[in-house]
């Protein structure tokens, strides 16, 4: 079933990046517990192979570096080949940590955008021109609140975030309407990413406790719920392209 | 509503007597939710509630009408329980140049589109937070919430004012009751063949229609109907959402 249909992921074929923690990680189980085959893309190849052999029959690691366009490419060409074409891309990859300016030389800065943007950007690239010359499909990037606001340390994440919404609403517009591209914009989440945020704080649970404080719902989201605004995104709004999603518990709206 | 199961889901529709909001009646009572249909013609929203059977109720109120509001909210939580959702799609569209937009026009795009939208959640609201209950409210915006066009002025003006309205009443009523606002695109109804009436060649204004969203075609009402319950009960993390769903219309 493609994924401008609406009978959900069962038999779809998905590749995720950043599929080895966090929002990836819970699309990959959601998407292949649902029937879809997925596609697994991220660093470390030892934690997919295990996620791969996890999900069973028709899950597939493409252990990638996809910060190199060349690899971030070839990632969806060895997807595209062995799942026979793709459905869904999800571009969950990304990488954050709190850097104040002083400390952000040029290396610091270029690998958040090489990995944020410029592989977003070359893995819905290579995949979106193939779906527009195919069947057809949909492309669900993830952005951030920090796609919309500002944060102290966050330079080059705010910058990166912010740029995939540029991108994906250009891509829309390109690949409409065979394609469908758009962005979930979430809040914070209970992820190993956010554990690593809060490291770098001197008391990382009073930080903990602050950052809740901020979000108007009080608590941080499950990874599972990003999952299944990305889901709703590639399967139950056939009419949405280039769309904003945020699902931030309120942090934006203000 | 939080983590409400759907046999607890207990919604207002305004608008429910046709297009996005009779799909979104539809579509709550096939999840177990009870229902109130509002509406103005009461002909209309009695059959519909005929037709879904026990779980929905008629309620005949113009929601430009605050008094008409309150009491029709009063009948609901009477007719099916404490009301812990609101969907408010009523709306209407009344293209006029601005030379012709008079005082009553202006009232009355206006007080259907924005105070339409604000009195039920008045109402609503201060019942669920006099309960200290939880719950879940969507506007219904445009895909004019955020762009003009000619001949559109009171419609566009109420519909940022919808994203307004959505914003500060999530702020004011988080965390217990999330407000979140849907901007369609061009959608395949009764209002839109209305306003394709009014063209001089209302055929070649639909085709055109047809062409202007980069996915080429308009949207069907059981799509927005789709995104309509998905943000009022599963999207839990979502308040002061605008989301689009507007066939990419306001992506370029």
């Amino acid at each position: 079933m493609s994924a401008n249909g609406d009978t959900g992921a069962a038999g779809s074929r998905i590749l995720i990046t950043g599929a080895s923690s966090g929002v990836g990680l819970a699309a990959a189980r959601r998407f292949a517990g649902e029937g879809a085959k997925v596609a697994l893309v991220a660093r470390r190849e030892e934690i997919l192979d295990e996620l791969a052999a996890e999900l069973g029959d028709g899950a597939l690691a493409v252990p990638t570096d996809i910060s190199d366009p060349r690899a971030a490419t070839w990632a969806v060409v060895r997807a595209w080949n062995e799942l026979g074409g793709l459905d869904l891309v999800v571009n969950a990859a990304g990488i954050g940590l709190p850097t104040p300016l002083e400390d952000l030389d040029p290396r610091g800065w270029q690998e958040v955008l090489d990995i944020n943007l410029g592989g977003t950007f070359f893995v819905a690239r290579e995949a979106g021109v193939r779906m527009h010359e195919d069947a057809g499909g949909s492309i669900v990037n993830i952005g951030s609140e920090l796609s919309s606001i500002g944060m102290a340390l966050y330079a080059p994440y705010c910058a990166s975030k912010f740029a995939v919404v540029g991108l994906t609403k250009s891509m829309a517009a390109e690949l409409a309407p065979k394609v469908r591209v758009n962005v979930v914009c979430p809040g914070p989440i209970d992820t190993p990413m956010m554990d690593a945020e809060l490291d770098w704080y001197p008391d990382p649970a009073a930080t903990r406790k602050e950052a809740i404080e901020r979000v108007p719902l009080k608590r941080f989201a499950q990874p599972e719920e990003v999952v299944d605004a990305v889901r709703f995104l590639a399967f139950d709004a056939p009419y949405a392209t280039g769309a904003v999603l945020p699902l931030d518990g309120g942090t934006t709206m203000t | 509503m939080a983590q409400a199961a759907n046999d607890s889901l207990r919604v207002v529709v305004t608008g429910a007597s046709s297009g996005v909001g009779r799909e979104v009646a539809k579509r709550l009572v096939g999840r177990g939710a009870r229902v109130a249909l509002w509406a103005r013609r009461a002909d209309e929203i009695a059959a519909l509630a005929e037709e879904l059977g026990e779980s929905a109720v008629a309620v005949p109120c113009d929601v430009s009408d605050p008094e008409a509001v309150d009491a029709a909210a009063r009948e609901s939580e009477d007719r099916i329980g404490l009301v812990n959702g609101l969907v408010n799609s009523a709306g209407i569209a009344d293209p006029l140049p601005l030379a012709e937009i008079d005082a009553e026009a202006w009232n009355r795009t206006i007080g259907a589109n924005l105070s339409g939208s604000f009195y039920p959640c008045r109402a609503i609201a201060g019942r669920l937070r006099a309960e200290e209950a939880e719950g879940s409210i969507v506007n219904v915006g445009s895909e004019l919430s955020a762009m003009g066009i000619p001949s559109y002025a009171a419609y566009c003006a109420s519909k940022f004012g919808v994203v307004g309205l959505t914003k500060a009443l999530a702020d004011e009523l988080a965390p217990r009751i999330r407000v979140n606002v849907l901007c369609p695109g061009p959608i395949d109804t009764p209002m839109l063949a209305g306003e394709f009436a009014l063209a001089p060649d209302p055929e070649q204004a639909r085709a055109e229609e047809n062409e202007r969203p980069p996915m080429k075609r308009l949207a069907q009402p059981g799509e927005i109907a789709d995104a309509a319950v998905w943000l009022l009960a599963d999207a839990r993390f979502a308040t002061g959402s605008v989301v689009p769903i507007d066939g990419g219309t306001t992506a370029v």
